[in-house]
């Protein structure tokens, strides 16, 4: 239900909806799509990565001189969380094979083949495992499996959907070894939905020019992570986890080889020193920082550890000057604000409408686009709705999906968006939902091989920390086959390696080497990274916390 | 906010392969013994943020209909609310992911597809094609993007 002052544009939304379902049923688009000049037109007027300061040089380190997002420039001229001095690296409280930073579906991935291959493994998580940005994607996970389809195909659309900007050999091997992973998966018991005859049920997604999307109900990120995770679980011999211990810094060696990590205990404040033969950085993405002040899909960890941890050690960045927003994040109620409305609520048939009921925009522009010329029909034309928070929004007419798809379509389908709204009593097959764009992706990260390697000897990065998949825009899908894919080479590579790897002494100096180059750099600033976990204390509450002490977010 | 170490709930995770599982009623016998203790007391279901019917997905376990535990628990986000009031000691959500395991590994219907799309990858029949593709000069690469055809929803 929504409230009274809603109400006026909700009776509107309802008077234009049999004009526009008459439309969507007679086969013709619903809405004009752009054109490539109106495309570039409203995204360099509305999307936030073209606001002027949307990216800011970073004056240290492999990428020094590069415009990159801004607040992540913030992040990697920080301080860090620990003085090396303090710390007495002879004494080692985990000795491993594979240390892997970060518990979400990559992170678990990778510890599965790492022990195939012969490795001990430890993941380090911040949260608990599972408890990942994995668990929560809904729409699905692309893979060429149908005869009309092919690996070069899915090429094509991952490389064109990322401006081009893609790393071949990345590309490849995440095209390639898509087929492999749904195969994987479901012998490890992932249910995907099916036809009567046993072929999957598949979708197409925006920038896709062949239905590949693979999916299970609209909770596949969860049936994926859920059975990823109960595997780790039935190998506690090989896999151990450690929870709520992210990891702060890197260790290395005399050498320049990474060496382990230092952890953190969240709960006693005691800091863990783990020496490992390969070290794994499947952090996720960098929703929490919030960045143009935007709310986020993205899980409350989701803070771009892997990134600072990485490029200290002398690691680079690629196309880290790109964000994603998805269009469609809820707007209201503001308990869910920011959280994702999958985009197959689109594909099926709902509309975005403004204030007065008009459609806007063609429904599935590309992401970057779509979420531009929502800004802009709340900014510019001022036909968006408020409320009582002040937030702005735009409908989208979810009833329609009922009217077109046939009754107990959404329940069936989209049973997980149901019960979200249903939870505050809107009734989606009923009434519309209110979205706008939301932080969502990370398009770039970490610089990788298609062996997962950075430059770094012993450092791997696997999934959304990782750059150059997908270029500069991912697809929809392709992140759920990101980290399937890498995570598994990430695993395997990284077992191996352990077996040849043999480490000199250990050493913090690298931590040593990035303050001084800040200082030099002309630096002056008391933030400190990573920063671990998001802080929204208000500033009214920060005000009366006269004896609170907070190392950077953390109380 | 306060952070505290909840752990996960702690439950009776039994260690098993699912290699070497059967799915059939027997391997609930073996594994998770304790599902056959259910009263039928609702209380599962009641507690449920899902708004899942539990102890009918419990009850179908009994049965042997692993395809029903499968279809009905499926929404399960594993809070452990119904485990934390059950009076049998089971843990419902547990019980459930195995199901949902054994179904998805051996019950659901084999995709003729991805077995063909495999083997065809094991015979590298499109490794010159990406080969191709990926030394391609933006240009020329762009010009293909553009003329692709796109299937209808």
């Amino acid at each position: 239900m929504y409230p009274e002052y809603m109400k006026e544009s909700l009776k509107l939304v309802e008077k234009t909806r049999p004009a526009r379902l008459k439309k969507a049923l007679s086969g013709e688009k619903v809405f004009t799509p752009m054109t490539d000049a109106e495309r570039k037109e409203v995204l360099t007027k509305f999307h936030p990565d073209y606001k002027p300061d949307a990216r800011r040089k970073v004056r240290v380190g492999s990428n020094k001189g590069e415009s990159i997002t801004s607040e992540v420039t913030n992040l990697l001229e920080s301080h860090s969380r620990i003085n090396p001095d303090d710390f007495d690296l002879s004494r080692i409280d985990y000795d491993t094979d594979v240390l892997v930073i970060g518990g979400g579906g990559g992170g678990a991935g990778t510890a599965l083949l790492a022990i195939e291959n012969g490795a001990k493994v430890i993941i380090a998580t911040k949260l608990r495992i599972g408890d990942a940005n994995s668990m929560m994607s809904q729409g699905g996970i692309q893979a060429s499996v149908n005869p009309n389809d092919s690996p070069t195909i899915h090429y094509l659309d991952v490389i064109g959907g990322g401006h081009f900007d893609n790393k071949p050999d990345l590309v490849r091997a995440l095209v390639m070894d898509a087929p492999l992973v749904i195969k994987w998966l479901e012998e490890l018991g992932v249910m995907f939905d099916k036809n009567p005859d046993g072929t999957m049920v598949t979708k197409l997604g925006g920038g896709c020019s062949r239905k590949r999307m693979h999916s299970a109900r609209d909770y596949t990120g969860a049936a994926i992570m859920r059975v990823l995770r109960d595997e780790v679980k039935n190998h506690p011999d090989d896999i151990q986890v450690i929870e709520f211990s992210p990891a702060v810094e890197l260790l290395m060696d005399e050498g320049g080889q990474a060496a382990g990590a230092i952890l953190y205990n969240l709960e006693t404040e005691e800091y863990i020193i783990v020496r490992a033969k390969s070290t794994i950085i499947a952090t996720g993405g960098f929703g929490r920082l919030h960045i143009k002040g935007f709310a986020t899909t993205n899980h409350y960890g989701a803070t771009a550890d892997g990134l600072v941890l990485g490029y200290k050690a002398g690691a680079n960045l690629l196309y880290m000057d790109s964000v994603q927003y998805h269009p469609t994040g809820a707007a209201y109620p503001e308990q869910i604000l920011g959280f994702l409305i999958t985009e197959k609520v689109r594909t099926m048939g709902a509309q975005p409408v403004n204030r007065f009921g008009e459609l806007f925009v063609f429904p599935l522009e590309p992401r970057d686009v779509e979420a531009s010329s929502f800004i802009r029909e709340c900014t510019e034309r001022e036909k968006g709705i408020t409320t009582h928070m002040g937030r702005v929004g735009v409908w989208l007419d979810s009833p329609l999906i009922e009217l077109i798809n046939g009754e107990g379509t959404i329940q069936k389908q989209l049973p997980a968006m149901y019960r979200q709204f249903n939870r505050f009593d809107i009734d989606i097959t009923k009434e519309p939902m209110l979205a706008f764009p939301t932080l969502h992706y990370q398009n770039g990260g970490l610089e990788i091989n298609d062996r997962c390697e950075t430059k770094i000897p012993n450092l791997y990065v696997a999934g959304e920390a990782s750059g150059g998949v997908h270029g500069r825009n991912r697809l929809m899908g392709n992140s759920v086959l990101d980290y399937n894919v890498f995570g598994r080479r990430a695993g395997v590579n990284a077992a191996l390696n352990a077996k040849k790897v043999k480490l000199g002494k250990l050493t913090l100096d690298h931590v040593k080497r990035y303050e001084k180059e800040l200082w030099e750099a002309g630096i002056r600033t008391d933030r400190i990274a990573p920063i671990l976990l998001p802080d929204y204390t208000p500033p009214k509450v920060r005000a009366r916390q006269l004896t609170a002490h907070y190392e950077g977010t953390l109380r | 906010m306060y952070l505290a170490q909840i752990p996960f709930f702690p439950a009776n995770k039994v260690i098993y392969d699912v290699d070497k599982l059967e799915p059939s009623i027997s391997t609930f016998q073996e594994v998770y013994p304790e599902t056959f203790r259910c009263v039928s007391c609702n209380t599962c279901t009641k507690a449920c943020p899902q708004d899942l019917e539990v102890m009918d997905y419990m009850q179908a376990i009994i049965r042997g209909d692993i395809a029903q535990v499968a279809d009905l628990s499926f929404d399960c986000i594993m809070c452990g609310l119904c485990a934390a009031r059950c009076p049998a000691e089971i843990v419902q959500y547990d019980v459930g992911l195995l199901a949902r395991r054994l179904y998805g590994k051996y019950l659901a219907k084999k995709s003729e597809y991805l077995e063909r799309r495999l083997k065809e990858m094991k015979e590298n029949e499109y490794d010159k094609e990406i080969e191709e593709l990926m030394h391609m000069d933006r240009e020329p690469l762009k010009e293909k993007y553009y003329a692709r055809d796109i299937e209808k929803i």
